[in-house]
C-alpha cells in the first residue's frame, strides 16, 4: 500500500516536537541557538505537511494508517493509529502556518527575555499537542495530544510565575481543564464500554449508522455524547466556562495570540466535528449544542461590549465566533464551521499581536474625529430602558455569574474533605484511608455494594488529596500514593488488572523517585542550579501525573478496561482520581518559591 | 445632639486627613498619551535620598536599590574602584530605624475568610473603574461624563435587580447613599476594631491596587488629564472599595462579624538585606562614573586651550538637550566643520497649547510643570482644504464582539489577516498602527501664532496666540540662555525631537519629555517663526542681541529611533540659502548613518557588516516592526547633565549618555540665566533619571516589568492580564541596560554663582539638597571641579590617568553593548 510510504512522515510529525520539547526543556542553550532548532522544527513540520498534502492529492483517499499495535496482554493492545482526512489537513496546516509566523514574532519580541527558551520548549510541546489531535485515529491517542495542549497552555499562561496573579489564572485556567478532562476520559470510557476494544474514528461513520445503532446501549450511547460535549465546552470556552478565555491573556502577547486566540480554543470545535456520528445522531444532542453555542454567543457578546481592555474585547469577540461555530456545526453545515474556524484563527491571532498598538492608533483616530470618543452612540444597550440597562451592565460585569456558577459546584464538592483533614490532618486521613481499603479489599464478596464503596474511597482519597497542605515532602508523597492508591485497589482485588497497574507503576515510580531526590537533594545546591532543577521537577511532575513521557498512560488505559468491564463506576472514580492528582501536583508545583528566587537572580 | 455633630466633623476631618495623606504616597503617572518621566519617589522629594528609599520600602515593599550581585559584577568591571568603596563604607553611619509598628491591614481578614480578601475583590474593583474610566475600547459605555463614579455605582446598585454588591445587606446599600467619606468612616468603623488602626487600613486599601488609586488621584487632581473627561475623586473610589469589602465579609462571617482588631503580621519590618553595604556600594558606584566624568571634561577644558582658531561657522544647529542628540551633534560637527550645534530644552521656550488642523483636542507641548496661558492653533493654507482624513485599520476596529457583522467579517476577513502578519513579519512598513513622529504632522498648515486683540480668550481662559513683547521675551530666553547672542551665522536650523514605534504603548516615552511626551516639531516652528519676524529682531536688538537680515531659522525634525531628518516650511526658506540648506541636509543624513551605526552597538540582532547603510537600514526597520519590542534604548544611558558651552563638551566622547545644555559662563555674571536653565532641566532631566533609576532598581513595583505581556486598558494604562492593577513606570525592556546612577549636573559656573542660581527657586534646591542629584561646577578655565557634598563644595582631585583617547570615529564603534568609558573625542572636525 502507498499508505506505509507515509509512516517516516507521520513519525517526524508526532514524535519531532516532543524530542525538540525535550532538548529545549533540560538543556541550556544560547538564543540563536534555540532559534534555530526551532526552525528546523517549523521546516520539518512544514516538509512533512507538504508531504501528506502531496500524497493525498495523488491519491485522494483519507489516509488511515496503523504506525505499530502493541500487545500488551492477551485481551488487550496500545494501537497508535492515525487518521488523516480534510479536518485533520486543515488544522494541521492551520497550525504550521500561525506556529510558524508565530515563532518568528516571537524570535525578536522575547529577546533577551529570562524565559526565551522555556517559551520555545512550550511552543514545541504545544506544537506536538496539536500534531497528535489532529492525526489522532482514536479516542486514546486523541486524549494524550489534548492533555500536551493542557500542560502547554497552563505552562504558557504562567509563563510570568513571579506574579501572584498571573499563578491564579493560571491554575484557574487550568482547573477548567482538567475538569473538563473528566468528560474527556468518561467519554473514552463509554467508548470502551460500547464496543470493548478502541475503535478508531474511521469506524464511526458505520458504527453510528441508525440500523447498527439498535444493538447499542442507548443510555451509553447519550453519555458518551454528554461527555464529549463536556469536553468541547471546556476547551472552546463555552457555557457556562466562557470566563476563563480573559483570564488566560497572562503570557507573552505571541503566546495568546496563538493559543488563545488561534488554535487552543478551536479544540473543541475540532473535537465536535470530529465525533460528529456518535453525538450527531439524535435531535436532542445537537439541540444541546446549537443552544449552548447560541447562549454563549449572546453571553459573550454582551460581556464582550463592556470589556475595556483589548486583550479582554477580543478574548470575548473569539468566544463569541466559537459559539457560532458551535451552532453551525449542530445544524451539521460542516464546510462552514471548518472555514469559519481557519478565519477566526487567524483574524484574532492577528488582532491580539497588534492590540499594543490600540493606544497609538485609537488616540489618533478620535483626536481627527470631531465626534466625542466614547463610541456609545447609537449603541444597543443606550435604547433598553435605564433600569433594564443598569441590570444588563451589572449582569455584564458580573461576567455574567458564569464564575460563581462554577465554583458552587466545586466548592460544594470539596468542603466535605476539607473538614475531614481539618478534622483530622493529614496523616489521620491517611490511616482512615488505609484501615477503610484494608477492610473493603479483604471482604470476601465480589459483591456490588463492596465495590462501589471501594470507588467511594477512592474518590474521597483524591479530593482529600487536593487539600494536603505541609512540607514539600510530605505534599510529594502523598501526590504519589493518592495517584498509585486506585491501581493498588484494583491490582488486589481484581488479579486481571494487575499487568496494567504494572505498567502504572513502572511508569509512575520512577518520576516520583525524581522528585523525591530534586526535592531533598537540590536545596542545599547553589543557585546556578535552580533553572535545571526546575526543568527535572517538571519532568518528574509531568511523569508522575501520568504524562505520556513514560509507560504509565499504556498502563492507564489497561486499568481502564479492566475497571470498565468488571464496574464502569469504578473506571470513573478511576478518571477522576487521575484527573485530580494531576491538579494537585501542578498547583504544588506553581507555588514553589523558587520561581521568584530565579527572579531575582536574573534581575 | 451637638456633641455628637462636632465628634462626626471631626473624625470626618481626620478622614479628609487620611486621604490626602493616601493621595501623597500614590504613583502619579498619567494616562498614556501623557507619559511624562517624573520622580517615581516624588512623594518623599522633601527628604534626603536614601532616607526616602528606606521610607518607600517600608511603605511598597519595594526594593530601593540593586541587589549586591549587580554591584559585585561592576566591582569586577572596574567601574566600583576599591578606594572609593573604602572611603564609602567609611562613612556609613549607624542606622536608626526604629520601624513603625503594622497597624490593621486588608489581608488581615484572610485567615478568617478562609481566603484572600484582597484577591478576591480586585477583580471586580478593577472590571468597574476600567469601565468606567474608559476612553474608547468599550463598545457600550454609559454617558459617564454626567455622572461621577459614585453617583453610576449608586445608580447602577439602585436600577439594578441584582445589585451591585456581593452580599445582601441592607446596611451596606444604606451607607451607599452616603457622602464618600462619611461612608469611608462608617464602613471603616463595621470592619476595624480600634480607631488608631482605621487609617492603615485605609490606607492598605488603597494600595491593594496602588496603580489604579493613583489613576484615580491624578485624574481628580487633573480633570483635563482625559479626552472624555470623568468625575472621579480618590474618596469616591476608597468609598466603594471599602463598601464592596465590607460586603464580601459580612456575606462570608454573617452579619454579627467581629472587627479585625490588630495586625496578624507578626514578621518584622527591618532593614533590606544588606543594606550598608549596598549603600556603600552604590554610591562608590556612582563616584566611579563621575570620576571618569570629571577627568574627561577637566582634560577637555585644559586641552581645549591650545587649540587652533575655530573654522568659519556657516550653519547654526540647535537641539534638545536630550542625551540621544549627544552624539548627532558630535557626527555632525564632524561631517562638516562649519557647523556648530547648539542645544536647549527642547521645547524651545514656547510654552503653548497646540491645536493641529483638523484636530478635536489640543495638545500640551511644553515640561510637564509648566502651566500654559497660550493656545497655538493650525488653519488651512487654502480655503476649503479638508484636513487629511485618518487612515482607519480594520483590523483593529473591527475587534467588537457582535452577532452578524462579527460572523460576516469574520468569514470575509478572517484569512486576510495571515497575509497581513506575513507581511508584517517580513516587510515591516509603516501603517496606521505605527506611531511616527515624521508623520505626526502629516501636511504643513499655516500656524496662528499671533496675538489678535479682536479675538477673544477661549473658553479655558487661555490666549490665542503670542503677543510681541512674549515673543521677544520667548526667543531672547533661548538665546541667552545658549549664549548664542552675536555671529548668528546665516542659517540656523531649530531640530525638534521625536521618535517612531510600532505596537508600543509607551510610544509618548519615547519622545520629547520637555514637550510633555510629544515630537516637539510645533515648538520648532513657531519659535522659527518668532525669531524670523522683523518686528522681534528689532526688538531683540534693543536688548543687544543682533540678528543680520540674512539670517534664517529653519525647523526641523530629527526621528531619534529611525534616525531620519524632515525639513518643515521649506517653501519660506529665502532662495539664496536653499543650497546651502541642501548641504546641511546632505551632511545632516551622513551624521546620522554614523548615528545609527554607533547605536546599532548596542543591538544584538544588528547586521555585523559594520557598514553604516546596513546599520540605518536596520535602525529603520526596527522602528517599523510590530514585533520589536525596543525600537530604540531611549534615555536607558543617560547619568549626565552638562550645562557649558560647546567648547568644552565638544572635545568629549559621552558615549550618549550625557543631557547637554548650552551656557555662556561669562555673559551670566549673577547667575539668573543658570537659574532659568536649572529650573527647566534638573526636573526634566532628574526626573527622567530617577524614572529610569527606579524601574530598574525594582522592576515589578516601581516598574512595569515585562512589557510582553502588557495589555491594553481603556487607551489610559497598561496591566498584565485582563483585570488587574495598572502597572506604573518603565518596562523591563526600557530600563535592562540602564546602570541606575543619580543623574550628576555639571555646571560650567563658579560655585558661589551656583549655588545661588540654584537656591533662587526652592523647588530646584530640593532635589540638589536632598541628594536626589548631584551638582559639580567645573571652571571652564582652568579645568577645576568642585562638588557639592553633604551641604558643601568639596575640591575634587582628577585621577592621575589619562582619560581614554577617541582617535577615529570607528573607534566609538566597537562591538560592546556595555557602556565605554567617557573619552576624548580627535575624531571632530572634518576628519572622516
Amino acid at each position: 500500500m502507498s499508505n506505509t510510504t507515509m509512516t517516516p512522515v507521520l513519525v517526524v510529525l508526532l514524535f519531532f516536537p516532543i524530542f525538540v520539547f525535550l532538548v529545549l526543556k533540560l538543556g541550556s542553550f544560547q538564543e540563536t541557538t534555540t532559534h534555530f532548532i526551532m526552525r528546523m522544527l517549523v521546516i520539518s513540520q512544514t516538509v512533512a505537511v507538504g508531504f501528506l498534502l502531496y500524497h493525498r492529492w495523488h491519491t485522494g483517499v483519507r489516509l488511515e494508517e496503523e504506525l505499530f499495535a502493541w500487545q500488551l496482554t492477551e485481551d488487550h493492545s496500545f494501537r497508535l493509529l492515525l487518521f488523516v482526512d480534510n479536518l485533520a489537513f486543515e488544522f494541521l496546516i492551520l497550525s504550521t502556518a500561525l506556529l510558524g509566523m508565530i515563532t518568528r514574532f516571537s524570535r525578536t519580541y522575547l529577546h533577551r527575555e529570562p524565559g526565551f527558551q522555556r517559551f520555545f520548549a512550550v511552543l514545541a510541546l504545544f506544537l506536538a499537542g496539536l500534531n497528535w489531535v489532529s492525526l489522532s485515529g482514536t479516542f486514546d491517542l486523541l486524549f494524550l495530544g489534548w492533555e500536551m495542549v493542557g500542560i502547554a497552555s497552563f505552562m504558557l499562561i504562567g509563563f510570568y510565575s513571579h506574579r501572584e496573579q498571573t499563578v491564579k489564572n493560571a491554575l484557574e485556567v487550568y482547573s477548567i481543564y482538567r475538569f473538563c478532562d473528566v468528560g474527556f476520559l468518561l467519554s473514552a470510557l463509554f467508548s470502551v464500554y460500547l464496543f470493548h476494544h478502541t475503535q478508531g474514528f474511521s469506524e464511526f461513520r458505520t458504527t453510528f449508522f441508525p440500523e447498527s445503532m439498535e444493538q447499542l446501549h442507548p443510555l451509553a450511547v447519550w453519555g458518551l455524547s454528554i461527555a464529549l460535549i463536556l469536553a468541547a465546552m471546556g476547551k472552546s470556552g463555552q457555557f457556562p466556562f466562557s470566563f476563563w478565555l480573559s483570564r488566560a491573556m497572562e503570557g507573552p502577547t505571541p503566546s495568546s495570540a496563538l493559543f488563545y486566540g488561534a488554535l487552543s480554543i478551536h479544540l473543541g470545535v475540532f473535537l465536535l466535528l470530529r465525533t460528529e456520528a456518535i453525538w450527531g445522531h439524535s435531535f436532542a444532542t445537537r439541540a444541546l449544542v446549537f443552544v449552548i453555542g447560541g447562549v454563549t454567543l449572546f453571553l459573550a457578546v454582551g460581556i464582550g461590549r463592556l470589556q475595556s481592555s483589548m486583550k479582554g474585547q477580543i478574548a470575548y469577540a473569539s468566544v463569541a465566533q466559537v459559539g457560532l461555530m458551535f451552532m453551525e456545526v449542530a445544524c451539521g453545515w460542516r464546510v462552514l464551521a471548518e472555514f469559519h474556524m481557519a478565519a477566526n484563527a487567524c483574524l484574532r491571532s492577528y488582532q491580539i499581536l497588534i492590540s499594543p498598538s490600540s493606544v497609538a492608533y485609537f488616540l489618533k483616530v478620535q483626536s481627527s474625529s470631531q465626534r466625542p470618543s466614547a463610541r456609545d452612540h447609537g449603541s444597543l444597550e443606550s435604547r433598553l430602558p435605564s433600569r433594564l440597562r443598569s441590570t444588563w451592565v451589572v449582569f455584564a460585569m458580573r461576567e455574567a455569574y458564569l464564575p460563581d456558577f462554577v465554583r458552587m459546584f466545586s466548592s460544594g464538592f470539596f468542603r466535605f474533605p476539607r473538614s475531614i483533614l481539618k478534622r483530622w490532618g493529614n496523616s489521620g486521613t491517611l490511616v482512615a484511608v488505609v484501615i477503610l481499603a484494608i477492610i473493603s479489599i479483604l471482604a470476601p464478596s465480589e459483591s456490588f455494594a463492596v465495590a462501589v464503596f471501594l470507588a467511594l474511597l477512592v474518590l474521597l482519597n483524591t479530593v482529600c488529596a487536593l487539600h494536603v497542605k505541609g512540607r514539600n515532602l510530605t505534599v510529594w508523597f502523598w501526590i504519589g500514593a493518592l495517584t498509585l492508591a486506585p491501581a493498588a485497589f484494583m491490582a488486589i482485588r481484581l488479579p486481571e488488572s494487575r499487568a496494567g497497574a504494572l505498567w502504572f507503576a513502572a511508569g509512575i515510580i520512577p518520576f516520583w523517585l525524581l522528585g523525591v531526590w530534586e526535592i531533598v537533594f537540590s536545596y542545599s545546591r547553589k543557585h546556578e542550579w535552580i533553572r535545571l532543577r526546575r526543568s527535572l521537577l517538571w519532568i518528574a511532575v509531568l511523569g508522575t501525573i501520568g504524562f505520556p513521557i513514560g509507560p504509565a498512560f499504556l498502563g492507564e488505559d489497561m486499568l481502564m478496561h479492566v475497571a470498565v468491564e468488571h464496574h464502569p463506576f469504578f473506571g470513573v472514580a478511576l478518571c477522576l482520581s487521575f484527573v485530580w492528582c494531576g491538579f494537585t501536583a501542578i498547583r504544588w508545583l506553581m507555588y514553589q518559591p523558587n520561581s521568584r528566587v530565579e527572579y531575582a537572580l536574573n534581575r | 445632639m451637638h456633641m455628637l455633630n462636632k465628634h462626626q466633623t471631626q473624625s470626618a476631618d481626620l478622614v479628609s486627613d487620611w486621604i490626602d495623606e493616601i493621595g501623597h504616597l500614590l504613583p502619579a503617572q498619567g494616562p498614556l498619551k501623557d507619559f511624562i518621566h517624573h520622580n517615581t519617589l516624588h512623594a518623599f522629594q522633601d527628604r534626603p535620598f536614601f532616607e526616602a528609599c528606606l521610607a518607600a520600602y517600608r511603605i511598597y515593599g519595594a526594593e530601593p536599590l540593586m541587589s549586591e550581585t549587580f554591584y559585585q559584577s561592576k566591582f569586577a568591571q572596574g567601574v566600583i574602584s576599591p578606594e572609593f568603596l573604602k572611603i564609602r563604607e567609611r562613612e556609613q553611619e549607624p542606622e536608626f530605624e526604629e520601624l513603625e509598628p503594622s497597624s490593621a491591614v486588608v489581608s488581615d481578614w484572610d485567615a478568617r475568610l478562609g481566603f484572600s480578601l484582597s484577591g478576591v475583590l480586585k477583580r471586580p474593583l478593577v472590571r468597574y473603574l476600567s469601565h468606567f474610566l474608559d476612553q474608547g475600547i468599550a463598545i457600550h459605555a454609559y454617558s459617564y461624563e454626567s455622572l461621577s463614579f459614585y453617583d453610576w455605582i449608586r445608580q447602577l446598585d439602585r436600577e439594578s435587580l441584582f445589585g451591585i454588591f456581593p452580599g445582601k445587606s441592607e446596611k451596606i446599600r444604606e451607607c451607599l447613599k452616603l457622602e464618600p467619606r462619611q461612608a469611608i468612616e462608617r464602613a471603616l468603623g463595621a470592619l476595624v476594631l480600634s480607631s488608631e488602626h482605621r487609617r492603615g487600613y485605609l490606607s492598605s486599601t488603597a494600595f491593594c491596587l496602588p496603580g489604579w488609586a493613583g489613576l484615580v488621584h491624578q485624574i481628580e487632581l487633573n480633570p483635563g488629564y482625559l479626552n472624555s473627561p470623568r468625575k472621579i475623586a480618590l474618596d469616591q473610589w476608597l468609598a466603594f472599595s471599602l463598601l464592596y469589602q465590607w460586603s464580601l465579609v459580612e456575606k462570608t462571617l454573617g452579619a454579627n462579624f467581629a472587627p479585625v482588631s490588630r495586625s496578624n503580621h507578626h514578621e518584622k519590618r527591618t532593614l533590606p538585606i544588606a543594606w550598608k553595604r549596598r549603600k556603600a556600594l552604590h554610591q562608590a558606584f556612582e563616584d566611579g562614573v563621575y570620576q571618569q566624568a570629571f577627568d574627561v571634561l577637566s582634560a577637555a577644558v585644559q586641552g581645549g586651550k591650545n587649540r587652533g582658531a575655530a573654522p568659519a561657522i556657516e550653519v547654526q544647529a540647535i537641539f534638545c538637550i536630550d542625551d540621544r542628540e549627544c552624539s548627532i551633534r558630535r557626527y555632525l560637527e564632524a561631517m562638516d566643520a562649519s557647523i556648530q550645534t547648539y542645544s536647549t530644552a527642547g521645547f524651545f521656550g514656547i510654552d503653548m497649547l497646540y491645536q493641529g488642523y483638523g484636530k478635536r483636542e489640543p495638545v500640551k507641548l511644553c515640561p510637564a510643570p509648566v502651566k500654559p496661558r497660550h493656545l497655538v492653533r493650525e488653519q488651512a493654507t487654502r480655503v476649503g482644504a479638508e484636513p487629511s482624513p485618518t487612515r482607519t485599520d480594520w483590523f483593529m476596529s473591527g475587534a467588537q464582539p457582535s452577532f452578524i457583522r462579527g460572523w460576516l467579517t469574520t468569514q470575509a476577513f478572517g484569512l486576510l489577516s495571515s497575509f497581513r502578519l506575513a507581511l508584517d513579519l517580513f516587510r515591516p512598513s509603516f501603517s496606521p498602527l505605527t506611531s511616527s513622529s515624521l508623520t505626526w504632522i502629516e501636511e504643513e498648515h499655516e500656524l496662528l501664532y499671533t496675538f489678535d486683540p479682536n479675538r477673544p480668550k477661549t473658553e479655558d481662559g487661555l490666549q490665542l496666540g503670542y503677543t510681541l513683547e512674549e515673543k521677544v521675551a520667548r526667543v531672547a530666553g533661548v538665546l541667552k540662555g545658549m549664549g548664542l547672542t552675536s555671529r548668528f551665522a546665516n542659517l540656523v536650523a531649530v531640530v525638534a525631537h521625536g521618535s517612531s514605534s510600532a505596537n508600543n504603548p509607551h510610544f509618548a516615552a519615547y519622545d520629547c519629555g520637555a514637550c510633555s511626551g510629544r515630537p516637539g516639531v510645533p515648538n520648532a516652528r513657531v519659535f522659527c517663526s518668532f525669531a524670523n519676524e522683523t518686528a522681534v529682531r528689532l526688538e531683540l536688538a534693543k536688548q543687544g542681541i543682533v540678528i543680520p537680515e540674512t539670517t534664517y531659522f529653519q525647523p526641523a525634525l530629527h526621528d531619534t529611533s529611525q534616525d531620519q531628518l524632515r525639513l518643515f516650511d521649506q517653501e519660506r526658506t529665502p532662495l539664496e540659502l536653499r543650497s546651502r540648506l541642501n548641504q546641511f541636509r546632505d551632511s545632516f543624513l551622513q551624521a546620522l548613518k554614523w548615528n545609527s551605526r554607533e547605536r546599532t552597538r548596542r543591538f544584538e540582532s544588528a547586521p555585523d557588516d559594520g557598514s553604516i547603510e546596513s546599520a540605518h537600514e536596520h535602525v529603520r526597520e526596527r522602528s517599523q516592526s510590530l514585533f520589536e519590542p525596543r525600537p530604540e534604548l531611549n534615555h536607558a544611558t543617560n547619568a549626565l547633565c552638562v550645562i557649558a558651552p560647546r567648547r568644552v563638551t565638544e572635545p568629549v566622547f559621552f558615549d550618549r549618555r550625557a543631557f547637554l545644555q548650552s551656557y555662556e559662563p561669562s555673559s551670566d555674571p549673577d547667575g539668573l540665566l543658570l537659574s532659568g536653565i536649572l529650573n527647566a532641566v534638573v526636573p526634566v532631566c532628574g526626573g527622567i533619571n530617577l524614572e529610569y533609576f527606579f524601574s530598574r532598581v525594582d522592576p515589578m513595583k516601581y516598574g512595569s516589568d515585562s512589557k510582553l505581556s502588557h495589555n491594553v486598558v481603556g487607551l489610559i494604562g497598561v496591566s498584565h492580564g485582563v483585570e488587574s492593577d495598572l502597572e506604573m513606570g518603565l518596562p523591563t525592556q526600557m530600563t535592562e541596560v540602564h546602570d541606575p546612577v543619580r543623574i550628576l549636573f555639571v555646571a560650567a559656573q563658579k560655585p558661589e554663582i551656583i549655588e545661588l542660581a540654584a537656591k533662587r527657586n526652592p523647588a530646584t534646591w530640593e532635589w540638589i539638597a536632598n541628594g536626589w542629584v548631584h551638582l559639580a561646577s567645573l571652571d571652564d578655565l582652568t579645568g577645576k571641579i568642585q562638588i557639592w557634598k553633604s551641604g558643601q563644595w568639596m575640591d575634587v582631585q582628577t585621577s592621575d590617568q589619562p582619560p581614554r583617547i577617541y582617535e577615529r570615529l570607528e573607534d566609538t564603534l566597537r562591538d560592546s553593548s556595555e557602556n565605554l568609558s567617557f573619552g576624548l573625542w580627535k575624531g571632530g572636525r572634518s576628519h572622516v
